[in-house]
């Protein structure tokens, strides 16, 4: 049984074709990206899946039921933006309706507010959440009743560097336990940490591609002794660039290893080695024709 | 809604209070502005008689002189509170008062009017109670019979409904409905669940309106004997007990209720906007009021009991059967809202 099954699925406003016939079948867990820039329909095609807004043509099963059903939402989420929360209720209001929509015991909040870490503020009403604060609400409310299919709008969005790896982390741990998740995105290095598989939408149509052919490797060296870093690289045949504190450098046919022997070799103080991988935003200007003007 | 219901109630019986003693001024300078009528009549009159002698004059004096004693008498028993007397007085006032009419003097006071008046005396002398000013007793029954005048009709249920009207509306605008409708529950049942919200919380007030209106006057005021026995006249002509009108004036709110929140529930849902739901409230409300002061106030249109009041006075007849059609409409506007939902998208 496919977990989502897209068939011609077609959507207009107005003169605009949002979505072209669209087919797409996803069978697995793991994690697919909607990708595509500001407008294009990525939220409307979400609203489309969950029958939150009509389609003109085509049809939509989820978890191997047709959209229109609402047991369908019994094995899918759908995280929103924040908007969608009740601003005079608290986040223990809000999973407490959720958990009985779903016929769960009680405990079940319990455990998915220290899965997500919002312990602190869940007695809090939603109007005085913070950004991050709504987004575990949120993602909270999607996962209490551990759904086969997650859908997200854009959950990335806006959220600290400690929320955003921790929602990282938590879809991470999801698909591996069988959750097939789709999200929409369009902060594409944000999307290179968490899947490859990426769904471009781009005049009405998906194009589904995997990010591996498109995938770089970068490290970051800050270093104190650039000149004869810079020498080694070169000597040794490293793709790199100079930056204001060292060298980005990026790893082609030499592994990690190798530029590790390298510094060790340069006898230079290495400040700081960060990891960069880029996949999506190269294809995504190949595709979106990114330019200077 | 509540605090501002109470308040109302509060005001209105505290003004009832205050007047009590306007009341009884105020009949008296009735009576003494219509005995001045009959005693510049009978001026003339003698005057007429003396320059040219009539039988039907004589007639017409003989009967406006009893009249303006008559009057007089009346005035006496209403200033020395002896209301069974001023009962009878007032009795035999419209009785001579007709005959007055009838050799050409002038009162003016219709024959319907003085008849329906000496009925009601009667009955009243009959049960053994003192008339009371219906717009401004302060007598439990009566009080409640003003509250329901004032509040249970359009002007009345159209606020109650704006007011109400956001629950619905405001989930729709404030995008709450977006994520309510993606968990595992059918459309229809939002519907039913807003209606059921929507009339325990009209019950509810409705409970808090009946009580006060009653509570009030009967804790701080003494109530009279057999007062809920209190004959209320009727279009038709026949009295109605005041007790049997508070009953019929609950059961019809609770149908105009569920009639209103009906109408509430389904423009909620299919506006989803408050000024656009709340314009169509009105309007519909507007045109509900329009079609029974042109003469629709038939059996089947809900709008005919949406002024609780007039129903019951108007209409004797049509209770129960004015029920039926407010639980019909109700379940029709309500069964149209949760069908009209059911594959209806929200973004």
């Amino acid at each position: 049984m496919a977990v989502l099954a897209i068939n011609n699925l077609s959507k207009s406003f107005k003169n605009h074709r949002v979505l072209d016939g669209i087919t797409l079948t996803i069978d697995s867990p793991g994690i697919w990206a909607l990708v595509g820039p500001n407008g294009v329909g990525k939220t409307t095609f979400l609203n489309i899946l969950t029958n939150l807004s009509p389609a003109d043509s085509g049809s939509v099963k989820l978890v191997g039921k047709s959209n229109k059903d609402y047991k369908v939402f019994k094995d899918v989420s759908f995280l929103q933006d924040n908007t969608v929360l009740f601003d005079y209720l608290t986040g223990y209001d809000h999973l407490k309706y959720v958990c009985d929509v779903h016929k769960l015991p009680s405990k079940r909040i319990q455990e998915v507010v220290q899965y997500v870490g919002m312990e602190r503020y869940t007695k809090k009403t939603v109007g005085d959440y913070s950004l991050g604060m709504k987004q575990h609400l949120l993602l909270a409310m999607a996962i209490i009743n551990e759904p086969k299919l997650l859908l997200l709008d854009e959950p990335l969005n806006g959220l600290d560097p400690t929320s955003a790896i921790l929602m990282r982390k938590i879809l991470g741990q999801l698909a591996d336990k069988g959750t097939t998740i789709i999200l929409s995105s369009h902060n594409l290095a944000e999307v290179d940490r968490v899947t490859k598989q990426i769904l471009f939408l781009k005049d009405g149509k998906l194009l589904e591609e995997h990010m591996d052919s498109y995938e770089k490797v970068y490290y970051h060296i800050a270093v104190q002794d650039k000149p004869s870093v810079a020498s080694l690289l070169t000597a040794k045949a490293f793709d790199f660039m100079e930056t204001d504190k060292g060298f980005k450098v990026l790893l082609g046919s030499q592994d990690f290893q190798s530029l590790l022997d390298l510094l060790h070799q340069s006898g230079a103080y290495v400040k700081d080695l960060q990891k960069e991988i880029t996949g999506s935003e190269k294809r995504y200007e190949e595709l979106f024709e990114v330019g200077m003007v | 809604m509540l605090a501002g219901t109470l308040l109302l109630i509060g005001t209105l019986f505290i003004r009832n209070v205050m007047q009590q003693d306007v009341v009884r001024a105020e009949k008296i300078e009735w009576f003494s502005g219509y005995m001045q009528e009959v005693a510049t009549q009978n001026r003339t009159d003698r005057q007429m008689l003396q320059e040219t002698p009539l039988e039907e004059l004589e007639q017409k004096l003989d009967v406006g002189v009893a009249l303006q004693n008559q009057l007089n008498g009346l005035i006496l028993s209403i200033e020395n509170g002896a209301w069974e007397d001023e009962l009878q007085q007032e009795i035999d006032v419209y009785l001579t008062a007709i005959d007055y009419k009838e050799v050409k003097g002038n009162y003016s006071f219709s024959n319907g009017d003085m008849d329906e008046t000496i009925r009601l005396n009667e009955q009243l002398l009959l049960l053994g109670l003192p008339k009371e000013d219906i717009g401004r007793s302060v007598q439990p029954p009566l009080f409640i019979k003003q509250i329901v005048s004032l509040v249970l009709n359009p002007f009345g249920l159209t606020v109650l409904l704006v007011l109400l009207g956001t629950v619905i509306t405001r989930e729709f605008e404030d995008r709450n409905m977006q994520m309510v409708y993606t968990f595992p529950i059918p459309k229809w049942k939002y519907v039913f669940v807003k209606f059921t919200g929507l009339l325990l919380t009209g019950l509810i007030w409705l409970s808090v309106l009946f009580s006060a209106s009653y509570l009030l006057p009967a804790l701080t005021v003494e109530s009279k004997e057999l007062i809920f026995d209190y004959p209320l006249s009727l279009a038709n002509g026949s009295f109605l007990d005041a007790g049997t009108y508070i009953n019929e004036a609950c059961i019809y709110s609770v149908g105009v209720l569920l009639f209103a929140i009906g109408v509430l529930t389904l423009v909620g849902f299919m506006a989803r906007q408050t000024i656009i739901s709340s314009v169509v409230i009105l309007a519909v409300f507007a045109g509900g009021w329009m079609s029974i002061r042109n003469g629709m106030d038939l059996l089947w249109n809900p709008f005919t009991y949406v002024n609780v009041n007039e129903a019951i006075i108007n209409h004797a007849d049509y209770f129960p059967t004015g029920l039926i059609v407010l639980f019909g409409v109700a379940a029709v506007l309500l069964a149209i809202a949760m069908w009209g939902s059911r594959k209806r998208g929200v973004s």
